[in-house]
């Protein structure tokens, strides 16, 4: 228990003295500007999905961000990225926000090659995850609680052709019940595997039929305002 | 023993050179190819990482009456070229109007579900897949990652694709903790029952 005690007290010496380092280089009044990451993963289909809803739902959370004094990092997925910058982007983000279509059921394929290349890399320097949780000492730790981004908070704000009424409805043959936020768990579930707490998505729904897409994009700086409790 | 039976093996391992080399994968792809050849099936096969024609495999599922696919789980899902592959050849599906009419509902809008507009009815697909991920860590509402989860419902994220054209989607098949205390041989040995059981 003792060694325990000190172990805890060792790393916090650690990353208390990590962030003294780490804050050298910001300017003083900025040490209590935070940062959010805005990523857009749509793909362009010419003709059929040119991403224009996707960039409208992305362009109200950056004016949003901004409006709120929040210093924003964007990723473009199909514009091509660098995996090792993406992780640095992660680890300076306070928020990660996604923005994707759902294309058969889940991100367009550029997202989820874009997760094996950036937490790959985050997975082998360390710096997203120790491991997976699971320490030597069996039943000391979970699985999945091998993670170092606690305090960061991770959203999906998703487009999707299903309509709202397919969710939460045991009677819809498809989806029997589940949620618009358990179709698109495996997403969720890297950024809890890495520490995040990932908050309730944000989902503009029945795309090619809505009637509702001007009210989603309105009420969407609202739905911010609250699932990350910002002033 | 002939049967005219039909079954579609997917493999979609993605090698990481000296990390992943993708032994495991095709260990359980050849368990399930020698057992649909023991019961006369013919089988058609795609190995992803070695490319695939679109249109091709639109027609390989059509043929199928079974179709297996077998992934390692990278990140809570099949690497991406999965996704690459259900993007290009459930698009070309549905472009062709092949595998669906549409997403089920009518202009109408309510006397049918949405979901409903496959054409593959009478099909069946099972996903065998490895994970690092303990067998404990699911179905069990006190571990903090899966909160209660099962395997399916993480593995919805593909299934759903099939059952959204009509497929009847059968239990999935788990060898789990594959980098630690796994019971690798044990589990690959018993993948015959588990096909037997499911799908004959």
């Amino acid at each position: 228990m003792k060694a325990k005690i000190t172990l805890i007290a060792v790393l916090m010496l650690l990353s208390f003295g990590s962030s003294l380092f780490g804050q050298t280089k910001s300017p003083k009044e900025n040490s209590k500007q935070k940062t959010v990451l805005l990523i857009n993963t749509h793909l362009t289909y010419p003709g059929w999905s040119e991403g224009k809803l996707n960039a409208s739902f992305y362009n109200v959370a950056k004016e949003f961000f901004i409006s709120k004094n929040y210093k924003v990092l964007e990723t473009k997925v199909e514009d091509g990225y660098n995996t090792d910058d993406e992780v640095e982007k992660h680890l300076k983000a306070d928020i990660v926000i996604l923005q994707t279509p759902v294309n058969w059921e889940n991100a367009p394929w550029i997202y989820k090659k874009y997760v094996d290349e950036v937490f790959n890399s985050a997975l082998k320097s360390k710096k997203f995850l120790s491991g997976d949780g699971r320490s030597e000492a069996k039943g000391f730790k979970q699985y999945g609680m091998g993670g170092k981004m606690q305090g960061k908070k991770f959203m999906i704000s998703a487009t999707w052709n299903a309509p709202k009424e397919s969710f939460n409805n045991p009677e819809n043959p498809l989806w029997k019940g589940k949620s618009a936020d358990d179709a698109l768990f495996n997403i969720a579930a890297n950024y809890l595997f890495t520490g995040f707490e990932v908050v309730p998505g944000h989902y503009c729904y029945d795309v090619y039929h809505n009637k509702h897409i001007k009210e989603d994009l309105e009420n969407y700086p609202a739905y911010l305002q609250k699932v990350f409790n910002i002033k | 023993m002939k049967s005219n039976k039909k079954v579609l093996l997917i493999n979609t391992h993605l090698n990481y050179p000296n990390w992943s080399e993708g032994l495991l994968n095709d260990a359980f792809h050849q368990k399930a190819k020698e057992f649909f050849l023991s019961k006369g099936f013919e089988v058609l096969e795609t190995k992803v990482e070695d490319g695939y024609n679109a249109d091709e495999e639109v027609e390989k599922h059509l043929q199928a009456d079974f179709i297996i696919l077998q992934t390692p789980i990278n990140w809570f899902g099949a690497p991406w070229i999965y996704k690459k592959y259900v993007d290009e050849v459930f698009n070309s599906g549905l472009q062709s109007a092949k595998f669906l009419s549409g997403d089920g509902r009518t202009r109408e809008g309510v006397t049918k579900q949405y979901g409903t507009g496959g054409k593959m009815q009478g099909k069946k697909f099972m996903v065998s897949s490895t994970w690092n991920a303990p067998k404990a860590s699911f179905d069990d509402p006190n571990q903090v990652l899966f909160e209660g989860r099962s395997t399916a419902d993480v593995l919805i994220q593909i299934t759903s694709n099939y059952r959204f054209c009509g497929v009847d989607i059968v239990p999935d098949y788990n060898c789990f903790d594959i980098f630690k205390d796994g019971d690798i041989v044990g589990t690959l040995e018993n993948y015959p029952k588990h096909l037997e059981k499911n799908l004959i």
